[in-house]
């Protein structure tokens, strides 16, 4: 008992000392976290396997009003259907810890999503990343270096007529050969609800 | 002076966004306004959020999830608004060492709203948006009012019963009768990361301290720590400036809450930056 006292003002001490957790996360101009998941239809993806390809890695959560909003406005869709055509890769990933594989192959097939959409319920990759919303954006460059981390536009709240796509931004910059202009924004949405 | 308080009633209250129906209404909102402040042409209006248990709202700078609370004044011609008086927020941890920066329960923002002689408070409309979340979903909303001047000069019950409470819950600017503040910083190093280190001399030792930095969406933050020894505070942290940031940004707000007898007093300051 007086171990556990002990230990519960430890842990207070420690998090009382600590404002803003440090999030163990990928850099952007560092080369981007391997993972192995599997997709809605049981196929199993890595990041090497896509080697000298443009990846997008898109984190979501079916239950994210965010994420409906932006899947009802096409948001995602459309890009991977613009990008699919110049060889960019899209990948969906889900850490949402209550969201299993079930739920995705639904998701998918209600959303038509012809795009992998990755369980990493456990979080591992989302750490790994620094996901921290749904959406959250990640572009990975044809060297397998991280090139964008954060938002998909600036449309915070959905009413915005002239946003700007900052995922169509960093894959027209790459595309061209160009250094991505904006590799770095804040990104917004539902936090992750990564498993305690 | 602050006791009794006017609720208007909206002619109009929403909470639908982005055309999903959320499944669930955590957040309620009214409108409240200062009756006695009214009457000399200023008055503070502002609207005041019920949060479920286990639900909670933002700050205007939500920390690593989330969206700032909105709340926006439409007045009558040469109507004005001060800025929105933020209380100090609390932090709440999420799971993935996600932090957030926010509200629970309850809280109220407000605005001293000022209108010229001979126009009406009726022409005087509010909307707020917001978005509310648990530890499993969260979810947007907003809502619009519209002053009637039918009912201004009433007093009904408010479910804010002392606007004071609300007041002292505003951090203060800190000043050398409180503590002295010395910011020390690194050049910027790579990948536009600068290093800070924040000094706070207090006249008197702090109780539990915490930190709100202010960054809008202009900045990350790394490797926040908090150290209290005696009447020194220290506080350290790297930003990284962001690409969308505005060139003239030189500087950054934070705010630093301690503990006194139970209460939480918040003290605001500036940081320059590179």
């Amino acid at each position: 008992m007086k171990r556990m006292i002990v230990n519960s003002i430890l842990a207070l001490c420690f998090s009382a000392s600590v404002a803003v957790a440090a999030v163990p996360e990928a850099t952007v101009g560092t080369k981007a976290p391997e993972f192995s998941l599997v997709d809605q239809n049981g196929a199993t993806h890595t990041l090497s396997q896509y080697a000298g390809k443009i990846v997008v890695l898109e984190w979501t959560n079916p239950e994210c009003p965010f994420v409906k909003r932006h899947y009802k406005a096409g948001t995602m869709k459309k890009l991977e259907a613009t990008y699919k055509s110049k060889g960019v890769i899209w990948l969906a990933v889900n850490s949402t810890h209550f969201v299993g594989p079930e739920k995705l192959k639904a998701w998918s097939t209600e959303q038509e999503i012809s795009y992998p959409l990755l369980n990493d319920q456990d979080g591992t990759v989302g750490k790994a990343y620094g996901a921290k919303t749904t959406p959250h954006m990640f572009v990975v460059d044809k060297e397998g270096k991280l090139a964008y981390d954060g938002a998909i536009d600036t449309d915070l709240y959905g009413d915005e007529s002239d946003s700007k796509n900052f995922v169509a931004l960093a894959l027209d910059n790459l595309i061209a050969g160009a250094p991505v202009s904006i590799s770095s924004t804040t990104p917004y949405g539902c936090s992750v609800k990564y498993k305690s | 002076m602050f006791r009794l308080f006017l609720v208007l009633s909206a002619l109009l209250v929403t909470n639908l966004t982005f055309a999903i129906e959320p499944e669930v209404d955590p957040i309620k909102v009214d409108l409240f306004v200062d009756p006695v402040e009214q009457q000399s042409g200023s008055m503070f209006i502002g609207a005041h959020f019920t949060i479920e248990p286990n639900w909670h709202l933002y700050w205007r700078y939500p920390g690593d999830t989330g969206l700032p609370t909105q709340v926006k004044f439409t007045l009558p011609e040469g109507g004005t608004s001060g800025p929105i008086l933020w209380p100090s927020p609390v932090k709440f941890s999420q799971a993935g060492g996600l932090v957030g920066f926010g509200y629970e329960h309850e809280v109220v923002l407000m605005s001293e709203v000022k209108i010229p002689p001979g126009k009406s408070a009726e022409e005087i409309s509010i909307d707020a948006r917001w978005v509310g979340c648990s530890i499993k979903l969260c979810v947007p909303g907003k809502a619009s009012f519209k002053l009637k001047g039918s009912e201004l000069g009433k007093t009904t019950t408010s479910k804010i019963q002392d606007l004071s409470v609300w007041r002292d819950k505003l951090p203060k600017e800190i000043n050398p009768g409180i503590a002295l503040v010395e910011v020390h910083r690194s050049p910027v190093a790579d990948a536009a990361r600068q290093t800070f280190e924040v000094v706070y001399d207090w006249k008197s030792a702090p109780g539990k301290l915490e930190w709100f930095p202010d960054l809008g969406r202009n900045f990350k933050i790394f490797d926040t720590n908090i150290k209290t020894e005696g009447q020194r505070s220290v506080v350290t942290f790297s930003l990284e400036r962001l690409a969308t940031a505005p060139a003239d940004l030189k500087e950054i707000s934070a705010e630093v809450v301690q503990e006194q007898s139970g209460k939480r007093v918040g003290f605001g300051h500036k940081i320059e930056i590179n």
